[in-house]
């Protein structure tokens, strides 16, 4: 497996700036921050990238504040989830005040010829949102357990409660295309 | 992915990673982080001077509001200020002990001894014999 970027705060001069500080989080943590972002939010790049841009901007503005008692990277990854989060709360919200609820009913199961990312989206989207934020960070984007908890302020035991009801969930949801999924990966 | 630490079997750990291969994010360029630095303090500068502009508007909105006042101070009769200043300098004397002081309030001096009398007097003492002086008060008014 890819070894995932981790940044402490010991790795990084004493005497750095906070832009060159910011700079550093950028370049180690934008790719995982867009693939979280992106796995969370039904792979809408666009909105994605808002997201990104938008929990970086709150990273640049607190960067005074953090004190490192944690990874500078768990601490941005906190940020960003609080931010997907509210997205999708925001959107949920709007969704439902417009005919879009009415129109599109959300726990209508996707057409078979869906290809499969959307059909990966939408048996994440089903999920419970704690229980999606611990799948895609654990194992998706590879956060330790304790980072994971850390992020989302829960207990690891808790995290094992939401990860093995996340993956009994993606499992049944996903199980008609199981075997055209193991294909890919055979082919891979 | 650390399975034991995941209490996850072997086709559950081959599913898990099937997922996150098919359903694997854009990649991102160090040109693409740059620009995000770009953007990102772009906007924190836009915020920076939008909120750098709050205390100016506050400013000339106080500075308006001051004005329009004046404008308006300026058509109440000038009777009604004054007496306004009088209400207050009354109101400042009365958390004094006068009772002495009007007792011994001096009638009969000429101009002269009556400007030295009241440079020597506490402040308040003194806006309130200029009251007296100018007829707008009588020391009696001050003996409980």
């Amino acid at each position: 497996m890819q070894r995932v970027a981790r940044l402490e705060l010991s790795e990084i001069a004493k005497d750095s700036s906070k832009e060159a500080l910011f700079s550093q989080l950028v370049r180690t943590q934008h790719g995982r921050a867009l693939s979280t972002a992106y796995r969370m939010l039904r792979g809408e790049r666009a909105t994605a990238e808002d997201v990104v841009q938008d929990a970086f901007l709150k990273a640049y503005k607190g960067l005074d504040k953090f004190r490192g008692d944690s990874q500078l990277s768990t601490w941005f990854f906190t940020i960003l989830i609080r931010e997907v989060r509210g997205h999708q709360r925001r959107s949920n919200l709007r969704n439902w005040l417009t005919l879009d609820r009415v129109l599109t009913p959300a726990k209508s199961p996707p057409e078979q010829d869906v290809g499969l990312q959307k059909r990966i989206a939408f048996a994440l989207e089903a999920l419970t949102e704690r229980q999606r934020t611990a799948f895609v960070l654990v194992y998706l984007e590879e956060f330790s357990l304790s980072e994971a908890a850390e992020i989302m302020g829960c207990a690891s035991g808790s995290m094992k409660s939401h990860l093995s009801r996340a993956r009994k969930h993606m499992r049944s949801s996903l199980k008609d295309i199981e075997g055209e999924l193991n294909a890919k990966e055979s082919q891979a | 992915m650390n399975e034991k630490e995941l209490e996850i079997t072997e086709v559950e750990k081959n599913f898990i990673g099937t997922v996150a291969k098919v359903y694997s994010a854009p990649q991102v360029t160090r040109a693409d982080s740059a620009k995000l630095i770009q953007d990102i303090e772009r906007r924190y500068e836009f915020e920076r001077r939008r909120f750098s502009l709050l205390p100016k508007l506050v400013g000339v909105v106080t500075v308006t509001a001051l004005c329009i006042a004046l404008v308006l101070g300026k058509s109440v009769p000038q009777g009604d200020m004054n007496s306004d200043k009088e209400s207050e300098l009354i109101w400042s004397v009365l958390m004094l002990d006068s009772e002495d002081f009007v007792a011994n309030f001096p009638d009969e001096l000429d101009e002269e001894e009556f400007d030295e009398y009241v440079d020597e007097l506490p402040e308040e003492y003194a806006a309130l014999t200029m009251l007296i002086d100018a007829d707008v008060l009588e020391p009696s008014e001050f003996v409980e």
